[in-house]
């Protein structure tokens, strides 16, 4: 897994669950790895701070899987980047 | 009163912390969590020697502050003493009641250094979670399954005590068959320990209420709680009855947010007292609230004097706060252990670090050394800042 992005969300799933990053791929669901609603709000403090973005609530909500929030993020960076 | 838990200074367990209240052994010592090079004050009475990590899971450890950690331990403790399994129906009815004064600051006190001093611009998320005064009830009844009223009390130094009373009168009521009553504190952080200092009531050497030479309190931490259950239920089960919580009395000074007045404690001793149908004379021993600052101890005297009259002369009185330090919303449920353990194995625990006596003062405290004697009933007193005055009046196993 070398896209950083795939990275930062794969490590920052293993610390906030406190499980090897092995157990964690982009078809895992959130509810497979056991994900509770303040796993999630750490999680994307964790990402927030490792990516240095900002992830609106209203774009947290649609999450259901890794790749979800993978996708999620590169569409925030890259619509972070068209604005002038 | 069938089980006992308890983690502070003096030990991580109630067979820890009454072995050194029976030597008279202090656990005051220099504050090694915080940096003290800022402060006036050096000492304090902390847990020393606790690993987190031998007590929970790492995610549940990320939803803890030290102090609901503090909660959960002694919980966990008095329902292994108590030889209490909760069924899903025993769950039903058992009440949760912890008080704490200040909650999860130490956690606060982190997120806003990073916020305003290393201008992190956010807040661990968990941060709700963990400061909220309630997440050592909280995880009491959820790790416990105990599914009946659970609730928090925060009446600065008198939390625990107001705590274990109106469990207490939860089960009087038939609100519940059994309640886990008691408090936790974890007061150990920079900026809380800088508002103590302001406060100027914190001694710079140690704690020795009612000695003449007595120069402040001296924080401390930890967590103790209290398996209460109705005489009858507990010897119907076969249970060892430690002792027996006979009264609950309460006051408010209604007078100043710090400076105390004996008016609101003689009433709440008084209270308690009446609810428990016990005659002055029949008290053998006052757990005091002995913060050992100038202005608490000869104002408690007075206020013992004024209960007790004549009887004060023949009756013992010890500040356990010179042994386990001012663990805040936790005081009155290590001292309420104290008490009940003095009932029940005939030991009265002494007052530590007790140099010379104060006229002002004129107790027995049972200076330094602890005393067999085998008592009727005791008294615990909790006197809080805001005026808010808690005693609880406890009676030897088998009195009734």
């Amino acid at each position: 897994m070398s896209d950083p992005v795939a990275e930062a969300v794969v490590a920052a799933l293993s610390k906030v669950k406190h499980i090897p990053r092995e157990r964690v791929s982009l078809d895992s669901t959130l509810v497979d790895l056991g994900v509770d609603s303040l796993d999630a709000i750490t999680m994307l403090f964790e990402l927030e701070d490792q990516l240095q973005i900002t992830i609106p609530d209203e774009a947290a909500r649609s999450v259901r899987s890794v790749g979800d929030m993978v996708e999620g993020i590169r569409s925030l960076a890259a619509a972070s980047c068209k604005t002038p | 009163m069938t089980g006992l838990g308890a983690i502070c200074a003096l030990g991580h367990t109630v067979r820890e912390v009454w072995a050194a209240m029976r030597e008279g052994r202090s656990g005051i010592g220099p504050i090694e969590s915080v940096d003290v090079s800022r402060l006036r004050f050096t000492n304090g009475a902390e847990v020393r020697g606790y690993e987190p990590a031998r007590h929970f899971e790492p995610n549940r450890l990320d939803l803890l502050d030290r102090f609901a950690q503090f909660a959960v331990v002694a919980a966990r403790e008095a329902l292994a003493d108590a030889g209490i399994v909760l069924t899903p129906e025993l769950g039903e009815r058992t009440a949760i009641v912890t008080g704490s004064c200040v909650g999860g600051q130490t956690t606060e006190d982190a997120g806003f250094a990073d916020l305003y001093g290393a201008g992190s611009g956010r807040v661990h998320p968990l941060s709700i979670p963990r400061i909220m005064a309630n997440a050592g009830a909280s995880w009491i009844s959820t790790e416990m399954g105990a599914t009946g009223p659970s609730f928090t009390v925060s009446t600065a130094c008198a939390s625990a005590s107001h705590a274990i009373g109106l469990a207490f009168w939860l089960l009087r009521n038939h609100a519940a068959d059994l309640a886990l009553a008691g408090g936790s504190e974890a007061p150990f952080s920079l900026g809380h320990l800088k508002a103590w200092e302001a406060m100027r009531v914190v001694a710079p050497d140690t704690c020795r209420p009612f000695s003449v030479d007595r120069r402040g309190m001296i924080l401390g931490e930890g967590g103790a709680m209290l398996v209460l259950e109705p005489l009858e239920t507990a010897r119907a089960r076969g249970a060892r009855v430690l002792a027996e919580l006979l009264g609950f009395g309460m006051s408010s000074d209604a007078h100043h947010a710090t400076q105390p007045n004996a008016l609101g404690p003689v009433r709440a001793m008084r209270a308690a007292l009446a609810d428990a149908s016990l005659a002055p004379e029949q008290v053998g021993y006052v757990n005091a609230h002995g913060t050992g600052t100038l202005a608490n101890d000869p104002m408690e005297a007075r206020a013992i004097r004024e209960v007790f009259g004549a009887h004060a002369s023949r009756l013992a009185v010890s500040s356990t706060k010179s042994m386990h330090g001012h663990a805040l919303g936790a005081a009155g449920a290590i001292e309420a252990v104290a008490t009940v353990l003095a009932l029940s194995e005939g030991v009265l625990p002494p007052t530590a670090n007790f140099t010379a006596a104060d006229p002002e003062c004129d107790l027995d405290v049972v200076p330094l050394r602890a005393r067999p004697a085998w008592i009727e009933a005791a008294l615990s007193n909790s006197f809080a800042f805001g005026g808010m005055n808690a005693v609880l009046a406890f009676g030897a196993p088998g009195r009734g």
